[in-house]
């Protein structure tokens, strides 16, 4: 290697050396100044970067993701608020699920997550038909699911807001509901949001959640019913 | 499934926070600007992060969205060749001797950002030339040019060198 090719090379990244490289720096010492030199200006360059960073930036990124913003936070308490005024005065849900505060929801909810796969993603959540899966998936939940005349059927995994679900698809004559089977997602109570003209029911299992996602309140409820702790 | 997610994700938030908003605040000098880009690049990468195959890609990951969002919301125009001209213009104009008597940081800021950011993504990021030539959407001979001509640059900024003796 001669000095051009050399210094060229340590122009380019004064930090990796071939060993050719290293040989000829070795012997060269218009070289190895040089590499000294870019050496320096790296570090300063470095220094020259390292501005202080504001303190608990790192727990403000990770409450940002957890909380929503402002206008999500009105949309969905709006949402959520008239949906469980409506469900109060129908009488469509159970007292206990209505005495239970009704709280803000926001669009990274998983609840608002489900009824967009369902929505957007409703051609390819195949049948998968796998019985063993779909027990497996319940299991894990904590979950039995006694489906009476409603026929179940295993749709498959798929992913919510970064983890791997199982979603069932609960068919009846008159009615059908996907459920999004949620594990390592605890959630302390039911939440109920509608969005995009569906109703998705979140309720809490034993190690996670399961969410149903149907056309109408009503639905939702009588599916999530099917679903016992066992 | 959903905590070890989360974990990798909440250690990848505390790994490359810093590292990222010093990046962001070179590309926008501004600290709320460069907070901003940090939040929005953590929580697209919090969105798309079942994509992510390989967590070991993920530093690159994050630097490449750091830097799109930071394209898209400041509407930062690409300059390619026109940097070229940018950097001779700036030896023409004697700025060489300017350069010889302020620090290398103002020397930095005063690269055109086509120059600026491969240098930052290689010495503080800690890419390899093909890495920054990937998330600058650059062929590796490119980066390797605007490498050698931003430390050239800086070289003479600090006054170690008058001439381009090194590569002539």
């Amino acid at each position: 290697m001669n000095c051009l090719a050399c210094r060229r090379m340590l122009l380019v990244s004064p930090r990796e050396q071939s060993s050719e490289q290293l040989a000829h720096i070795a012997e060269c010492e218009a070289c190895a100044r040089l590499l000294d030199e870019l050496g320096d200006v790296d570090r300063q360059i470095e220094r020259a970067t390292l501005v202080p960073v504001p303190d608990g930036l790192a727990h403000r990124i990770l409450l940002a993701r957890r909380r929503k913003p402002l206008w999500g936070y009105s949309m969905a308490a709006a949402v959520a608020l008239v949906t469980g005024i409506s469900l109060m005065l129908s009488g469509i849900f159970d007292r206990t699920l209505l005495l239970t505060p009704i709280q803000a929801v926001g669009p990274g909810h998983p609840a608002i997550a489900a009824i967009s796969l369902v929505v957007d993603d409703r051609a390819e959540l195949a049948q998968s038909g796998d019985t063993a899966e779909m027990d497996h998936r319940l299991k894990e939940l904590g979950l039995k699911l006694k489906a009476g005349n409603v026929h179940a059927y295993y749709g498959g995994k798929c992913h919510l807001s970064g983890g791997e679900c199982g979603l069932i698809v609960l068919d009846a004559p008159d009615a059908r509901a996907n459920v999004v089977l949620v594990p390592g997602y605890p959630i302390p109570e039911h939440v109920l949001v509608a969005d995009r003209r569906m109703i998705a029911l979140a309720s809490p299992a034993k190690s996670g959640a399961y969410i149903v996602v149907a056309d109408s309140p009503k639905i939702a409820r009588r599916m999530q019913k099917l679903f016992t702790r066992g | 499934m959903f905590s070890g997610k989360r974990a990798e994700f909440e250690a990848l938030v505390h790994s490359y926070s810093a590292e990222l908003y010093r990046y962001a605040y070179s590309l926008s000098r501004d600290r709320v600007c460069a907070e901003d880009l940090v939040q929005e690049t953590f929580a697209r990468a919090w969105s798309s992060w079942t994509r992510l195959r390989d967590t070991r890609a993920a530093k690159k990951w994050l630097y490449t969205i750091l830097r799109n969002e930071h394209a898209r919301l400041y509407e930062r125009k690409r300059l390619d060749l026109l940097e070229d001209q940018d950097l001779d213009a700036l030896e023409e104009r004697g700025v060489t001797t300017v350069f010889e008597r302020v620090e290398v940081r103002e020397a930095l800021e005063r690269l055109p950002a086509g120059y600026r950011e491969p240098l930052l993504l290689q010495v503080l990021g800690g890419f390899s030339c093909d890495e920054i030539a990937k998330i600058m959407q650059l062929t590796p001979g490119a980066t390797m040019t605007r490498l050698s001509r931003a430390r050239l640059a800086l070289r003479r900024a600090s006054g170690r060198s008058g001439g381009k003796e090194e590569t002539a």
